[in-house]
């Protein structure tokens, strides 16, 4: 049975209840981390309740479920919900993860100032995700884009951790926005040929724009997800601004807010332009693949736990763009799945990083040795994640890697996927010596008194690591949305 | 029933991992975990035993989980699957009986026996497994467990990297079986071994695409990987020295020729239908086994630690195993090479094994991990073990060695022989060169082999205190003892056996009975040629080592080229350091990139670029408002505000006298307004429609 409205709520829930927890500071204060907790989960429980349904639908060759309310009537355009085999698990991560940085804030930004109104930015920001993933037209995707942005801005520049917040928060803002500026005026233009926004229509419209201007669309859209997205080499803001913000904020910004552009490129640019996916096909995969390693390399030269892990996000973007440019089936399935992946084991290992951060006052590794004696739970949890991010089998990402560099070859990208597989040895490379690093070795004086982090840090964490194991081991629990996900966009851009 | 046996088989050690961080919460006794550990390991040798009777039957059967498309899960029972299973967890079971003497009381027996029974059940996986997925599901979970048993005492710094480099050099195998895998999943739409050798056009396909041979060269490089061999050996000897009880990498790296086994098969059934380019991948396969043997017994001459010693010995044995399957591939038929690959394997399993343990409880005795420093020690138990396994080890007859070393030798000959009627020399060239490999390698694991002996058990008395050797490992090592005994001796009758449990696979009968073994091999040319490189090998190192006629120590100091050599070879042939020299190098690339390109780019791009290209367009912006705001907005926009509002101002003030009701002024105006108006309306009439 599905609650009414069910879509409406999970994604209007968070910036209600932050709003109102922003009006009423005054009577909450130490109490906003568990009410915004209490909301975000039930966000997720609320998208949890369209799961079956929509599953049912598909298999029975129904529509996927769609929600509409009267918004603009003059150019009809309404406000609703798509809630499909696509956009439902997206949203789920994106849900799943944000509630696990509210529960971890609780305890990480006790000692902050203005508690209220970080929760209040916080939940406002995980609507703007959760209505990117839901959106069923353009206007409203395009609104619920920028609603993540001025929320995380504030954020970064408000609670972050160093004195440059200021100019990354400006940074982060000017790039981010910039590229939806273009992602806006590829819409537009959308329009202007289709008349519609809307996108449950917009795949069969298609054929209306005109071919010597898709390619002009299709690169805007594209540019404008690839600066979310942070590819190569529009990835500039990401490094300071996911090392900067607070740890909580890094899992959410790292974690999901980067697939946002992942989903805008299986929404939108696989169902439109396949044709153009498929032209370009080569040329992303070669972006996607100086992206891995150019990424990887960075990491590789990091001594800032959270620098590192901010690098390796670039990286693993280029894995999913990779996935993405191969339009074949397994390449499409390989992406959506390390959407879902790369967000639980990147916001786990940030999540780590901020607990080592916590209990040790340090950020550079090199001056951290032997912690796994002194933390073994955050240690065990890390090393879960770095394995998975190295794809080591039978942990999560795993699953999602082969099929994304399988993908490669069945499109009849040898070379390309070849040079993909051997480039993982990168990232297994820097993960690996920071694990070594960071939790091996013996004990330095200066760590002799560190402790666990409190049980009420450690609960995402050991979420997070579990989910880890149960997707590595039960891989079919998100393979049940994500293949005929895959399967749907594939035979929609017409790949392989 | 049987199907559930042969799951439960390897769930059972997986299950009794997730218990023993569970006893440790729980707080009960201390050897609770060993005894955990043990008994769920024993009950998967009673399950793999079980599979016994269909496999000797011949039988094949494939049971798979129904999963969504691109996942597949299924256990596999035939011969080769049920033979690894029951190799596995037999001598894990063994190795598990003496880790629970070994490991004890020690406060990180927790880790150990976590691992210790997810290593099994992960290579249980590998040998059970029906597909290529699963099967590398089970390889990574075993490659991790090694990977932590290295760094068992992380709190060492160096045996902490140790266990990081192992992982990192095992990783380069993975990803090349990775790539394999995804190939042929991209290729075959399948991972199940049964599906690929039933159809294969995916074989027509990779060679149309022109990467049958690139990708098969992957595969081995996964097999390589794991098994140790050139240039991928040195994780097995870091491997040994860090693992506690050092007893695990043996049946790790066997998982290498197990693989090579399963799959020969299915490269020969391509080969023998014309896909020439797998010549060069069987010759790849078999040189890379020989030149691994020769140099991996070279490297075992010099180490001082028994640990190293044994590392190489098991490189350079599985090296034998590649030949041999290298060289089923090239032959005319499978059989001889194939059989002789998976006999070593077995039997290989038990010798290693024995050989390992013999070390170790000699190390455990005498607390020293030092060749140079266990001089004296007397143990009855540890010194049979050593010799059956040494004896077996370097081809004295008639131990399991010198049948099974000669009867590899003698395919190659054989491949030289039947190459030279078809008249391709490249295959003539290397049988040759291949014989003459292995019985160099004879030579020098001859030499090896007496010098380990003649360093442990030299005479002379031993002052230290000893350490008491616990029940549970002196009973384990006598049964690894008399099981290896019994094997290692009756090899020949054992033969013919393989022979007809393979049967299915190989489809001919090589040897009838053990008469036809012994007719096969004893008049051979290889059986003398072995025999002499033994008896070279063994006297020089007798000399040397047993009766010390000669002390290696001046004779090095004499002659410089063999310090040199020595050093060479001690040093690991420097393939360590230039493992290290390339991750160095990485990172020092990476640095460099992230200093030059990343940073300074930023900072650079400021004109043209795209980061600080904000930044710039702003204070443009700024400079530009800056000067637009006096020159434009105040001295422009503004001034004419000014102008105007002046103008506007000294206006009124004239034209105030005109509203004042100066009567002539006004008249005259009404006048020339009504004459304008008139002519107007004359002008433009028609069009304003009046």
């Amino acid at each position: 049975m599905i609650v009414p409205h069910a879509a409406l709520l999970a994604t209007i829930l968070p910036a209600a209840v932050g709003l109102v927890v922003y009006i009423l500071q005054r009577y909450i204060k130490e109490k906003a981390g568990w009410i915004c907790t209490i909301t975000a989960a039930s966000s997720v429980a609320l998208i949890l309740s369209m799961a079956k349904p929509v599953l049912d639908r598909y298999n029975n060759g129904d529509k996927p479920i769609v929600y509409i309310y009267p918004w603009i009537k003059p150019i009809n355009i309404n406000f609703g919900f798509l809630v499909d085999v696509l956009s439902l698990p997206v949203s789920l991560i994106i849900a799943v993860v944000s509630t696990l940085s509210c529960l971890y804030s609780i305890k990480y930004m006790e000692k902050e100032q203005n508690q209220p109104s970080y929760y209040a930015n916080l939940l406002i920001f995980m609507t703007g995700m959760v209505g990117v993933t839901f959106s069923i037209n353009l206007v409203q995707f395009y609104l619920f884009w920028e609603l993540m942005l001025i929320p995380s801005y504030l954020l970064i520049s408000q609670w972050g951790t160093s004195r440059r917040r200021l100019t990354i928060g400006f940074k982060y803002f000017i790039f981010t926005h910039m590229g939806a500026l273009l992602m806006l005026l590829g819409i537009l233009s959308i329009f202007s040929y289709t008349m519609t926004f809307d996108l449950t229509e917009l795949p069969l419209k298609a054929g209306a724009i005109p071919s010597n201007m898709a390619p002009v669309i299709f690169t805007l859209l594209l540019l404008g997800f690839f600066v979310k997205m942070a590819a190569f080499p529009l990835h500039t803001w990401l490094p300071d601004a996911h090392s900067e913000a607070p740890t909580p904020i890094s899992a959410m910004l790292s974690g999901v807010m980067l697939k946002c552009g992942a989903y805008g490129i299986a929404r939108i640019l696989l169902t439109v332009f396949g044709a153009r996916m498929i032209q370009a096909s080569d040329y992303l995969l070669v972006l996607a693949i100086i992206t891995m390693v150019y990424g990887g390399l960075m990491a590789m030269a990091q001594t800032d736990i959270k620098r590192l892990l901010a690098y390796s996000s670039i990286s693993q973007m280029g894995y999913i763009i990779f996935g993405f440019a191969t339009v074949s089936t397994l390449g499409i399935m390989g992406s959506l799945l390390h959407i879902i992946n790369h967000a639980i084991c990147k916001a786990l290992l940030f999540m780590c990083a901020g607990s080592i951060i916590h209990q040790t006052g340090k950020r550079n590794i090199r001056s951290m040795s032997g912690l796994i004696t002194k933390m073994p739970v955050t240690g065990l949890a890390c090393l879960i994640g770095i394995f998975s991010l190295a794809g080591a089998p039978p942990l999560n990402a795993f699953w999602s890697e082969w099929m994304i560099f399988s993908g490669g070859l069945a499109a009849g990208k040898v070379a390309f996927a070849f040079i993909g597989v051997a480039s993982t040895m990168i990232t297994a490379g820097y993960l690996l010596w920071f694990a070594w690093r960071v939790f091996f070795g013996p004990v330095p004086k200066s760590l002799k008194n560190v402790k666990e982090s409190p049980p009420l840090l450690l609960v995402s964490i050991i979420v997070l690591a579990s989910a880890s194991i149960i997707l590595g081991v039960w891989p079919g629990i998100f393979l049940e949305f994500i293949t005929p996900a895959a399967e749907v966009l594939s035979e929609l851009a017409g790949g392989s | 029933m049987l199907q559930y046996v042969s799951w439960i088989c390897w769930i059972v050690p997986a299950a009794g991992a997730l218990a023993v961080p569970l006893i440790n919460i729980l707080g009960a006794g201390k050897k609770l975990q060993g005894y955990l550990g043990v008994s769920s390991i024993g009950l998967s040798l009673l399950l793999s035993l079980l599979m016994v009777p269909p496999a000797l039957r011949g039988e094949t059967i494939d049971f798979q989980l129904d999963v969504a498309s691109p996942l597949e899960f299924g256990v596999l029972l035939d011969p080769l699957s049920v033979l690894m299973a029951v190799l596995v967890s037999g001598i894990g079971f063994v190795i598990a009986i003496f880790s629970h003497g070994f490991i004890g009381e020690d406060p990180g027996r927790t880790r150990f026996w976590f691992i210790m029974q997810l290593f099994i059940s992960g290579y249980l996986i590998i040998v059970l497994a029906d597909n290529l997925l699963f099967m590398f599901i089970g390889w990574e979970i075993v490659g991790i467990c090694c990977t932590y048993l290295t760094s068992y005492e992380y709190r060492n710094r160096n045996k902490a990297n140790l266990g990081f480099r192992v992982n990192t050099i095992l990783r380069v195998g993975d990803i090349a079986l990775l790539i394999f895998i995804v190939t042929v999943y991209a290729y075959a739409g399948t991972f199940n071994f049964l599906s690929l050798s039933e159809n294969s056009n995916w074989v027509v396909q990779l060679s149309r695409s022109g990467i049958l041979l690139v990708s098969s060269l992957m595969f081995f490089g996964g097999v390589i990987g794991k098994a140790a061999q050139f240039p991928l050996h040195e994780w097995l000897p870091d491997m040994l020295v860090g693992t506690p009880s050092s007893s695990n990498a043996l049946t790790e790296c066997l998982a290498g020729p197990y693989l090579m086994a399963r799959a020969l098969p299915l490269f020969r059934e391509a080969y023998v239908s014309g896909f020439g380019e797998l010549t060069s991948f069987f010759l790849t396969v078999a040189w890379t086994g020989a030149v691994t043997g020769l140099l991996t017994a070279l490297l075992a001459t010099a180490q001082r630690h028994p640990q190293r010693v044994m590392a190489y010995s098991i490189s350079s044995i599985i090296g034998f195993m590649l030949t041999a399957l290298g060289l089923a591939g090239l032959s005319s038929d499978i059989a001889s090479g194939y059989l002789a690959g998976t006999t070593i394997l077995t039997i290989d399993a038990f010798v290693s094994a024995l050989l390992i343990l013999s070390t170790v409880l000699v190390s455990y005795a005498v607390k020293s991990e030092d060749l140079y420093h266990m001089s004296g020690y007397h143990s009855k138990l540890a010194h049979h073990g050593m010799e059956v396994a040494v004896f077996a080890m370097i081809n004295v007859p008639p131990f399991s060695g010198f049948w099974l070393c000669n009867w590899v030798q003698s395919v190659a000959l054989e491949l030289s022989h039947v190459a030279g009627q078809t008249g391709d020399l490249s295959l003539v060239y290397s049988g040759y060169g291949l014989f003459v490999v292995l019985i160099l390698t004879g030579g020098v694991t001859a030499f090896y082999g007496l010098r380990l002996m003649g360093l442990i058990f030299r005479k002379g008395s031993y002052k230290r205190k000893l350490r008491e050797i616990p029940r549970s490992m002196t009973v384990s090592f006598a049964a690894l003892l008399a099981t290896t005994m019994v094997l290692d001796l009756t090899v020949p009758l054992l033969m013919p056996l393989f022979n007809k449990y393979f049967l299915p696979t190989v489809g001919r009968v090589v040897f009838q009975n053990v008469f036809d073994v012994i007719w096969y091999i004893i008049p051979s040319v290889s059986t003398a040629a072995t025999l002499l490189a033994l008896a070279v090998g063994g006297y020089v190192s007798s000399q040397l080592y047993i009766t010390r006629k000669f002390d290696p120590g001046n004779i090095m100091n004499k002659h410089r080229f063999i310090s040199r050599i020595h050093a060479f070879f001690l040093n690991r042939c420097y393939v360590v350091r230039l493992y290290e020299e390339i991750g160095h190098g990485a990172v020092m690339l990476s640095r460099k990139l992230y200093r030059n390109v990343e940073m300074e780019g930023i900072r650079t791009f400021k004109i043209s670029g795209i980061s600080e290209f904000f930044d710039v367009a702003i204070l443009w912006m700024a400079s530009f408002s800056q000067w637009m705001y006096p020159s434009i907005e105040l001295g422009g926009f503004e001034r004419l505000n000014q102008v105007l509002l002046e103008g506007v101002t000294k206006m009124s003030q004239k034209i105030r006298a005109v509203q004042t009701g100066v009567l002539s002024i006004n008249m005259l105006v009404m006048l020339i307004g009504a004459v304008v108006l008139a002519v107007s309306l004359m002008l433009f009439g028609g069009f304003m429609g009046v």
